[in-house]
């Protein structure tokens, strides 16, 4: 008995320090020079300031602030409309090929992202994939831009952020009660009101949730739009990188982020609110 | 209770497997309008399996199922007008007990009006009129039932299907709702269909009761049939407590009489099946069929056996004896406390009479 306390008071203390270590610390320092002054020759200087925060409201940064909020919905957008079916097929399917199908979502992580981000853009370059087996059909007389543009980006994103969109949907999907589509049907409602009636409500936790787990990431992976994007299509996760690492204004980058996070962190308690009262019903069932 | 001749639903010749596992062989039933029928039977005889398929959610191998005299084929189950009230409910938990009522309404497109007429007076008379707005999380076992009974009802189906639809509920309020169901039965003059493997719930509510057995059904009949007159022994075991005795015939007395040897009691016997002299025989009697006198007692039995009281069991309203036979064998009797014997009880050991009135037995053969 004292030596199973012993064990989790051990893995709790190590995981504690683990997030004190990794998490806050580091957050906490974001924090603080988020609040600090440049400094040319030292990163930044004891010298307290809102400036930081101040400067985000700068129509250059707004501006792509919204651009980037724009193709994270679309993207959002577009991982649903190809996520929900896939789901719900998968959802449906029998249970020995279920694993197998959600598998099949996951086997691509196992590539690192850098590396199939690079492989979209073969793809889609004035001499790539596409571009050739188009011309080769003579279905456009000369190659289109593709690359280096908005569509480029969110298909990127798009591309990258689906599993997140897949996973959450299965999950409640599968857990809806087959029985509450046999009791529509015996009330009346044909397959398209049982959708929409039962499988759509049903499953909004999963849409909002891997909306959020879609939405989030799209306005910072700033390596997406450095590769496929240029200099046009800039994420929210572009101006904090290249505050740090081009312009080397880490206070501001550092400002940048911390709004962000707190976005981010203002919409998951906003989807834990309506969430609760959901799950509260379908854990009383 | 007078049996209606109109003929709503009928399973003809109904086959069913899963894979390779027969769960209906050659099922033919016929389900009167209005009546309470009940299929009973242990768990995995393909009671529920009926049900889905009357509903729609399963189609037959083979057979056929007429509504009103006409084949219902494949319709699915939102055009059949049959309603369901599931085992485990199933109400929509994310929508009001209001809601989950007026759904069928709904789909049928009828007015906001006479949505709200009608779902209200279903509420009402399940006496649920106060908890409209609720969602179906925050209310009882019991209440969550008539939610998915007033669901089901309010579409006023031809047909209303109920699967087991009370055996998650405990003792009280599961002998209140049969009440409330068979009240609700006569009020709406709905034909229920309802599925249970308990066979006191089957008797005591049913206008005719369906044995089934492995698939296929054993017997047809009124609550009364059913338990005093069962086809076979397997339905007499079913069906309420039994006795069980083993015998044989000695020979024919006359048209309805035979001699026979039961436990080693020699004694007449009605029977009327053409049975040769020395065929085996088994002898049903009730516990409640059985009369047990003291040896002092005066008594009006024409035959007995010598028993012992072994056992003896308070039941209430009645006592409940364990006697043994002199062949060993042990019969249960059943009788109700005598108000002018205060005394009337036995002491385990106690050597006592026990027979049966003449003509109540039930002899079957073996099946
Ligand atoms: N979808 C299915 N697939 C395979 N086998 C099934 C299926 N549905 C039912 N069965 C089998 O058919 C048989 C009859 O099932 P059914 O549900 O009709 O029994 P039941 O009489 O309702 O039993 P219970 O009292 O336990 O509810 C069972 O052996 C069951 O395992
Ligand atoms: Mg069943």
């Amino acid at each position: 008995m004292t030596e199973k306390n012993r064990l989790r008071s051990l893995s709790i203390l190590l995981i504690s320090v683990w997030l004190v270590l990794f998490v806050l610390i580091p957050n906490l320092m974001i924090l603080v020079l988020s609040i600090l002054t440049r400094d040319e020759s030292q990163f930044y200087r004891w010298e307290y300031t809102w400036e930081n925060y101040q400067r985000l409201f700068d129509p250059v940064y707004l501006q792509v602030f919204l651009h980037s909020l724009w193709m994270a919905v679309v993207t959002t957008l577009l991982c649903l409309l190809l996520a929900y079916p896939f789901a719900y097929f998968v959802a449906q399917a029998p249970k020995r090929w279920r694993n197998l199908l959600l598998l099949l979502v996951i086997i691509p992580f196992w590539t690192n992202s850098l590396i199939r981000t690079y492989a979209i853009k073969v793809i889609l370059g004035t001499k790539g994939l596409l571009n050739t087996v188009l011309l080769e059909l003579g279905l456009i007389e000369t190659p289109l831009r593709l690359l280096y543009t908005e569509t480029a980006v969110i298909l990127g994103l798009t591309y990258l952020l689906l599993p997140f969109m897949i996973l959450p949907l299965f999950a409640v999907l599968e857990k809806i009660d087959p029985n509450l589509n046999e009791a529509a049907a015996d009330l009346g409602a044909n397959a398209w009101k049982r959708f929409w009636r039962i499988t759509v409500p049903l499953s909004l936790p999963g849409v909002i949730a891997g909306s959020l787990m879609v939405l989030l990431p799209a306005l910072g992976m700033f390596y997406i739009s450095d590769i496929l994007g240029g200099a046009k299509n800039l994420v929210v996760g572009n101006i904090i990188k290249s505050q740090f690492l081009d312009a080397r204004d880490w206070p501001f980058g550092s400002a940048a982020s911390v709004t962000l996070t707190v976005v981010m962190a203002l919409m998951l308690f906003a989807y834990y609110r309506v969430s609760r009262n959901q799950n509260r019903e379908l854990i009383d069932r | 209770m007078t049996k209606p001749a109109e003929i709503l639903l009928q399973l003809r010749d109904i086959q069913k497997s899963f894979g390779s596992r027969t769960v209906l062989d050659h099922v033919s039933l016929d389900i009167y309008n209005g009546e309470f029928l009940t299929l009973l039977g242990p768990s995995g005889c393909g009671k529920t399996t009926i049900l889905r398929l009357i509903a729609g959610f399963e189609y037959p191998d083979g057979g056929e199922i007429l509504l009103n005299g006409r084949p219902l084929s494949h319709a699915p189950p939102e055009q059949r007008p049959i309603n369901t009230v599931f085992q485990n409910y199933a109400l929509f938990p994310h929508m009001s007990v209001f809601d989950n009522v007026a759904f069928g309404l709904k789909m049928k497109r009828l007015g906001k009006d006479e949505i709200r007429r009608r779902v209200m007076e279903v509420l009402t008379m399940v006496r649920l009129q106060d908890y409209a707005t609720r969602r179906p999380t925050q209310l009882s076992g019991g209440q969550q039932q008539r939610v998915a009974l007033a669901r089901a009802a309010v579409n006023e189906p031809a047909l209303l299907l109920l699967d087991e639809s009370l055996s998650a509920l405990d003792f009280k309020l599961r002998k209140q709702m049969q009440m409330e169901l068979k009240a609700l039965q006569r009020r709406l003059g709905i034909t229920f269909v309802f599925v249970t493997h308990d066979q006191e719930e089957a008797l005591s509510m049913s206008d005719r009761v369906v044995v089934m057995r492995e698939g296929h059904i054993e017997q047809i009949g009124t609550p009364r049939q059913i338990y005093e007159q069962p086809r076979t022994l397997y339905v007499a075991n079913f069906v309420g407590d039994s006795n069980i005795l083993e015998g044989r015939i000695l020979r024919r007395l006359d048209e309805r009489y035979v001699e026979a040897e039961v436990e080693g009691l020699v004694c007449p016997l009605l029977v009327k099946q053409p049975l040769t002299d020395g065929s085996p025989i088994k002898v049903l009697l009730r516990p409640e069929d059985l009369r047990v006198y003291e040896l002092h007692e005066p008594h009006q039995l024409e035959f007995w056996f010598d028993g012992q009281v072994i056992e003896r069991n308070y039941k209430g309203m009645t006592l409940e004896s364990v006697i043994r036979l002199p062949n060993g064998k042990q019969i249960i009797a059943s009788e109700f406390f005598d108000e002018n014997d205060p005394d009337f009880d036995y002491t385990p050991g106690e050597k006592v009479r026990v027979g049966w009135v003449r003509n109540w037995e039930r002899v079957m053969t073996d099946d």
